[in-house]
């Protein structure tokens, strides 16, 4: 009997300053795991994006639960998405795909609240100190 | 059990960095409980001054703030005489060894409390003898993410690669590590649970990965707050009552 593969379901927030479609952020994150793990290592842990809300940049990504550090450790280690500096915070990790959307619709409801101040200080430019 | 409590012990404030309100909002936003900024070499009362509005925007965000020194001095001597300066001043005195003597003089010195390497000299730097030094002095060694972040693939595994034939056998020796983001922007900052997906890669074991980002450098603002307070004497030893 083929073994049950358990999914994990992570959603998560993108902060970039630019806007990314759906196909810049699967390429981006597949770049980056390839790059740490290499092809045996996406091989090992079919990453598939579920969804992407462009206007809350946040959403949803399925992956095995043994491939989960794997997965953590390259969105860790990705530092651009089509050109824009960016990054990518994991906000919560589901079992079950109905789960992991409720999540998603709470936070981003919970990131309405906060979050528009800090993306527009990250479009400022830095400051440096003499 | 009690909640773990993550700590990010390197987010820079100088160089060319973002303002520190809005690394202390990405800081909360990411999960952290508790950030040091770090600080270089500069005249103590501009250091106070910085510290204090520091202190200030982070309480109004019930973020629990500490500074840090970074020293890279390239003489043994020049560290000495920052130490004199710096010590009582900051909760937390890292320094990036470059060369032999410096890195031989910070692990035998407890006035320093985390040493960090850049990821082609660890081979060299980090052998036995400076492991067994660290290790009778109660160092940390730190790992900043940011140095493991680079363009090209040869460079990252070169530096993964010589960080976990180093670290692994300090860590074995009872070393305790500290993994920190080492960013100086908002979006070079990362969540703790990324951080010791990273840390894993390094250490190769979960717990001490965890550790590394939560218990650890924990521990080590705890001792030293209890050092810089007025009632300390030596370690184990301080005043209760004075009459």
């Amino acid at each position: 009997m083929v073994k049950r593969v358990r999914w994990r379901y992570l959603i998560f927030h993108l902060h970039t300053t630019g806007s990314p479609s759906l196909e810049d952020v699967k390429k981006a994150l597949k770049r980056s795991f390839r790059c740490l793990f290499g092809v045996y290592g996406l091989s090992l842990c079919q990453l598939k994006v579920i969804s992407y809300d462009e206007t809350s940049k946040l959403g949803v990504l399925k992956c095995p639960h043994k491939g989960v550090p794997m997965v953590r450790a390259s969105i860790a280690l990705l530092s651009d998405i089509a050109g824009n500096p960016s990054s990518i915070h994991v906000v919560a990790i589901s079992g079950t795909l109905k789960r992991a959307m409720m999540r998603l619709n709470f936070a981003s409801e919970k990131l309405k609240s906060h979050w528009r101040e800090v993306e527009e200080g990250m479009k400022k430019p830095s400051q440096a100190t003499e | 059990m009690p909640k773990r409590r993550y700590v990010d012990l390197h987010v820079k404030l100088y160089g060319d960095h973002d303002p520190p309100e809005l690394l202390a909002k990405m800081a909360k936003h990411l999960g952290f409980s508790l950030i040091a900024f770090s600080l270089d070499p500069t005249p103590l009362q501009r250091c106070n001054e910085i510290m204090g509005e520091v202190k200030k925007t982070c309480e109004q965000l019930g973020l629990d703030v500490a500074f840090r020194l970074d020293l890279q001095p390239l003489r043994s001597g020049e560290l000495k005489s920052l130490l004199r300066k710096y010590r009582r001043t900051f909760e937390v005195i890292a320094v990036k060894c470059r060369n032999v003597s410096v890195a031989r003089v910070a692990a035998r010195d407890r006035r320093v409390d985390v040493t960090c390497f850049d990821p082609s000299d660890v081979p060299s730097l980090l052998d036995e003898s400076q492991v067994n030094l660290m290790v009778e002095s109660g160092h940390f060694i730190e790992v900043n993410l940011l140095d493991l972040v680079y363009e090209q693939p040869e460079k990252q595994a070169r530096a993964l690669w010589n960080y976990r034939v180093a670290i692994e056998a300090a860590v074995k020796k009872g070393v305790p590590l500290i993994f920190s983001s080492g960013s100086s922007k908002a979006l070079e900052m990362r969540a703790p649970r990324e951080l010791s997906s990273v840390a894993l890669l390094v250490v190769g074991n979960e717990r001490l990965a965890r550790d590394s980002v939560s218990i650890n450098p924990m521990k080590l603002i705890e001792v030293n707050r209890e050092k810089l307070k007025p009632t300390y004497v030596q370690p184990g030893v301080k005043v209760v009552e004075s009459w």
